[in-house]
C-alpha cells in the first residue's frame, strides 16, 4: 500500500473538518443533539440527582439481583425439570431477581443513569438468562450443539472437508464456523470442542447486544432508544439460535456487518413523494446527510465488509440470502451510499454456491426448490400442529407465538409513532422487513419462521424503543417506565416459556453423556446405533463412522412394527449383519420429548424399554437412572453398511 | 496509543499465540492468550488503518468482527487445500497481522512531520 499524497491527506482533513462543522451547526435533527441528554450523569452536571438515578442505587438492586441469581441456582432442583422444562425447576427467586433488573434498569434508561450501569444490567440479565443453564447443567444443552461438536471432531481428525460426507454434508460445503472453532480446539490443546461450547449463549448474547449497541448508534442518538432496544432485543429472543453452531456467528457477522454499512456508508433519505403526502407529518424531512463518517476510507471500510461477506457467504446457507435482501432493500430505498455493496453479496452467495458448495447444492437441488415461492405452506409448515402435543407444550408453544405478536405489534406501534413525529426510519423498517424473503426461500427443515423473528427481532426491538421514546423530548414522565416496566413484563413471561419451555429434552444429564459416551469410546467402525430420537449427545465423536437409525424417523409401517413387537423388530435390526456392531440406545431426554410432542405415542420408548430389560435376548450394554444401552448377541459382519444414515 | 504501542501489541500477542500453539497445554495457560489472539489480533491493524473515530466500543468490535472473519477464511482456506493445522493457521494469523501492523507502522512514520533540520 502507498502512502496517501498531501492532498489525499488534505482532502480527508477537509471531508473531518466539514463533519465536526456540521454537527456544531446544524440545527437539532429528528434525534436531537447526540447522545448526551440535558442532565446526563455522564457530563457530570447534577449534584442532585433522583434516587432513580444515583450508581448507589443501582449498584444495590444490581447486587441484589446477582445474590438472588445465586441463590436460585444453588436452590434450583434439576430433578424437578418437567413439563414447563427448566421453568418448572427454577426457584422463585430467579424470577425476582429477574423483575429486579427489570424495574432498575427501565427506571435508569428513564433517569438517564450512566451508560456503564446500565450496560451492567444487560450485562448481568445475559448472565442469569443464558449462563443458568450452563451453570445448573454441567452438560451441553441442545443435541445439535453435539452434532456440531462432532463436525469439529471430524475435522480436527481429519484435517480437510469432505463434501461427498453422508453425515452432516451441509456444513462440508460451509466449514468457516467450523475451521475457526478447530482452530481454537486444536491450538489451545483441547481433546474436543465440548471443553467451552456450551459457553456459546452467553458469549454470542454479548457479542450480540454490543454489535446492536453499534447498529442503533447509526440509527438513533438518542441513549435511551439505544439501551431499551437492547433490552427488548434481549428479553423478546426465545428462539436459541446463540448456541454452539454457525448460524449464532454469522449472526454476529450480520448484525455487524449492518452496523458497518449504516454507520459507515449510508444516509437518511428523505421520505418518498407518496409517505410525504399521505403522511402530512413526514412533509418537513428532508434528506439528511448521512451520520458522521468515522472512517477515513470508504474503500478500505468496503474491503472490511468484504472479509465479512466472505465468511457470512461460505459459513452458512440462509445468512447471506438476507443480508443480501437486506443491502438490497437498503440500496432501493436510497440507504446505501455505496451501492455495489448488495451486488458484491450477491456475488459472493451465488459465486460461493457454484463452486465450494456445488457439491452440496447440486445434489439438493430437488428439496431445495421444493418449497420455494409456497410462502403460505412454508409459513405453516413451521408452526407446531398444537392438537398433537401436551397440555403444558401448548401452552409454551402459545406463549412464544404470543410474544412474537405482542413485539410485532408494539413494532407497528412504534413505526406510527415515529411517523407522528415526522421521522421516516427507511433503513430500520426494511431491515425489520426484509427476512421476510426466508419465507420465500423454504421452510428449512421448520425453522424458516424462527429465523424471520430472529433476523427481525433488532429492529422490531429499535421501534418498540422508539414507541416509548419516539423523540428526544417524549418519554421523560413517570408513565413512560411504567408502561416500560409492562410491557416488558409481557415479553419476558412470553419468553421465559418459550426459551426454557423445552428444556427437558434439550437438557441432558450427565448420566446421557455417560451412556452415549460409552457407545462412542468402544463402537467399532460400521456401528449401527438405533435411537428414539436425536435428542440426546449424539454425534460428537467419530462420528462419520457409523450409521444411524432414528424410530421416530422411520416409515410409519417401521414404526408400527417396532411398536407392537418390539422384541422382533428391534432384535431383527440388531442382529443385522451388515454391520459389525448394533447398539439400542434410550434415554430420559427422548423419552421427554416423545411424550410432551410425539410423533411416536406418549410412553411408547418407556414401554420399549421395559419390554427389552425384560426379555434375555437383549443385552445391557449401560443402563442408569437416566438412559439405557442394548446390544443383541449377533453373526460376525460380512460388508460394509447399506442402511443409509439418517443423521 | 502511538503507533509503536500498537506494533508492539500485535508483537507480543502474537507471540505468546505462537507460543500457546505449541505449548496446547490444553488449559487456560493456552486458551486465554489464543483467545485474545484470534478474536482481536488478526483484523486490529486494519481497522486502524480505516476507522478515525473515537468510539472505543465501535473500534474493537470492529477489529474483533473482521478478526474473527479473517480466521474463519484462513481456517476454511487450509481446509480446502489440505494444509490444515493448528501451527499453519496460527502462522498465517500472524503473518496477516504483521502486515496489517507494517502498513500502518509505514504510513505513520510518512505522516510524521519532517524533523526540523530537513525543514530548515
Amino acid at each position: 500500500m502507498t502512502a496517501p499524497s498531501t492532498s489525499d491527506v488534505d482532502a480527508a482533513q477537509g471531508r473531518l473538518y466539514q463533519v465536526f462543522a456540521a454537527r456544531r451547526t446544524a440545527p437539532p435533527t429528528v434525534e436531537g443533539p447526540p447522545d448526551v441528554a440535558p442532565g446526563d450523569p455522564d457530563d457530570g452536571a447534577p449534584e442532585r440527582r433522583p434516587w432513580s438515578s444515583r450508581p448507589a442505587f443501582h449498584g444495590v438492586l444490581l447486587l441484589l439481583a446477582l445474590v438472588l441469581w445465586l441463590w436460585s441456582l444453588s436452590a434450583t432442583d434439576l430433578a424437578d425439570i418437567g413439563d414447563y422444562g427448566l421453568l418448572s425447576a427454577l426457584h422463585a427467586t430467579f424470577f425476582v431477581a429477574l423483575g429486579v433488573l427489570t424495574v432498575g434498569f427501565l427506571l435508569g434508561v428513564r433517569r438517564e443513569a450512566p451508560s456503564w450501569l446500565l450496560a451492567a444490567y444487560l450485562v448481568v440479565f445475559i448472565a442469569i438468562v443464558h449462563a443458568s443453564p450452563v451453570v445448573l447443567y454441567g452438560t451441553l444443552r441442545y443435541a445439535w450443539a453435539w452434532k456440531h461438536v462432532g463436525v469439529v471432531d471430524y475435522f480436527m481428525r481429519t484435517h480437510t472437508v469432505n463434501p461427498h460426507l453422508s453425515f452432516l454434508p451441509v456444513y462440508q460445503s460451509w466449514p468457516g464456523f467450523f475451521g475457526l472453532a478447530t482452530s481454537l480446539t486444536e491450538a489451545v490443546g483441547f481433546k474436543s470442542a465440548l471443553s467451552f461450547a456450551a459457553w456459546s449463549p452467553p458469549v454470542f448474547e454479548l457479542l450480540n447486544v454490543l454489535a446492536l449497541w453499534f447498529l442503533f448508534g447509526a440509527l438513533t442518538d438518542d441513549r435511551r432508544v439505544r439501551f431499551t432496544a437492547c433490552w427488548f432485543f434481549l428479553i423478546a429472543n426465545w428462539v436459541g439460535q446463540d448456541y454452539f453452531a454457525p448460524q449464532a456467528f454469522v449472526y454476529f457477522l450480520y448484525l455487524m456487518s449492518i452496523g458497518i454499512v449504516l454507520n459507515s456508508l449510508s444516509k437518511r433519505p428523505a421520505a418518498p413523494r407518496l409517505a410525504r403526502k399521505l403522511v402530512p407529518t413526514l412533509r418537513s424531512t428532508a434528506a439528511k446527510a448521512a451520520p458522521a463518517a468515522v472512517t477515513s476510507s470508504t474503500l478500505g471500510t468496503v474491503a472490511i465488509l468484504a472479509v465479512m461477506f466472505a465468511v457470512v457467504a461460505t459459513s452458512h446457507p440462509l445468512t447471506p440470502i438476507v443480508l443480501t435482501a437486506a443491502l438490497v432493500g437498503l440500496a432501493v430505498f436510497g440507504v446505501l451510499r455505496v451501492r455495489a455493496l448488495p451486488v458484491i453479496m450477491g456475488v459472493m452467495t451465488v459465486g460461493w454456491l457454484l463452486t465450494g458448495a456445488r457439491t452440496y447444492y447440486f445434489a439438493n437441488t430437488t428439496s431445495i426448490f421444493k418449497s420455494f415461492g409456497s410462502f403460505s405452506s412454508n409459513l405453516s409448515s413451521n408452526l407446531v400442529q398444537l392438537s398433537h402435543v401436551t397440555h403444558s407444550q401448548q401452552v409454551v408453544a402459545q406463549m412464544g407465538r404470543l410474544q412474537v405478536g405482542l413485539v410485532a405489534l408494539l413494532a407497528v406501534g412504534g413505526i406510527l409513532r415515529r411517523l407522528r413525529h415526522g421521522n421516516w426510519d427507511a433503513a430500520a423498517a426494511v431491515l425489520l422487513v426484509c427476512p421476510i424473503v426466508i419465507l420465500v426461500g423454504g421452510n428449512y427443515d421448520g425453522e424458516a419462521l424462527f429465523r424471520v423473528f430472529l433476523f427481525a427481532l433488532p429492529f422490531a426491538a429499535l421501534f418498540t424503543a422508539h414507541l416509548l421514546f419516539p423523540s428526544r423530548e417524549a418519554g421523560r414522565g413517570w408513565i413512560t417506565p411504567v408502561l416500560a416496566i409492562a410491557m416488558s413484563g409481557l415479553v419476558l413471561v412470553g419468553f421465559l416459556f418459550a426459551y426454557y419451555g423445552k428444556d427437558a429434552w434439550s437438557y441432558f444429564t450427565h448420566r446421557e453423556v455417560s451412556a452415549a459416551e460409552a457407545v462412542y469410546d468402544h463402537a467399532p467402525p460400521h456401528t449401527l446405533i438405533v435411537e428414539g430420537t436425536h435428542d440426546y449427545p449424539n454425534q460428537f465423536r467419530d462420528a462419520e463412522r457409523f450409521t444411524y437409525t432414528t424410530i421416530e424417523n422411520e416409515p410409519k409401517q417401521s414404526i408400527d412394527s417396532v411398536l407392537h413387537h418390539p422384541v422382533a423388530t428391534l432384535g431383527e435390526w440388531l442382529a443385522d449383519p451388515r454391520y459389525r456392531q448394533a447398539y439400542l440406545i434410550i434415554t430420559r431426554a427422548q423419552k421427554e420429548q416423545i411424550d410432551a410432542i410425539g410423533p411416536l405415542p406418549r410412553g411408547s420408548l418407556s414401554r420399549i424399554e421395559r419390554v427389552l430389560l425384560a426379555h434375555p435376548r437383549f443385552k445391557v450394554v449401560v443402563h442408569n437412572r437416566d438412559a439405557v444401552v442394548f446390544r443383541v448377541d449377533r453373526p460376525v459382519a460380512t460388508a460394509g453398511p447399506k442402511r443409509q444414515a439418517t443423521g | 496509543m502511538t503507533e509503536d504501542r500498537w506494533v508492539q501489541l500485535v508483537g507480543v500477542s502474537s507471540a505468546l499465540a505462537l507460543l500457546a500453539t505449541i505449548a496446547a497445554t490444553g488449559d487456560a495457560l493456552s486458551f486465554v492468550p489464543l483467545l485474545w489472539f484470534l478474536a482481536v489480533i488478526p483484523g486490529l491493524p486494519y481497522v486502524r488503518l480505516v476507522r478515525n473515530d473515537h468510539d472505543a466500543i465501535a473500534f474493537w468490535l470492529t477489529a474483533g468482527a473482521l478478526s474473527v472473519a479473517i480466521d474463519a477464511l484462513v481456517a476454511e482456506t487450509l481446509l480446502y487445500v489440505h494444509e490444515f493445522s493448528a501451527i499453519a493457521v496460527v502462522s498465517a494469523l500472524v503473518i496477516i497481522a504483521w502486515a496489517g501492523a507494517a502498513v500502518g507502522r509505514l504510513r505513520a512514520s510518512d505522516d510524521a512531520p519532517a524533523p526540523p533540520a530537513r525543514r530548515a
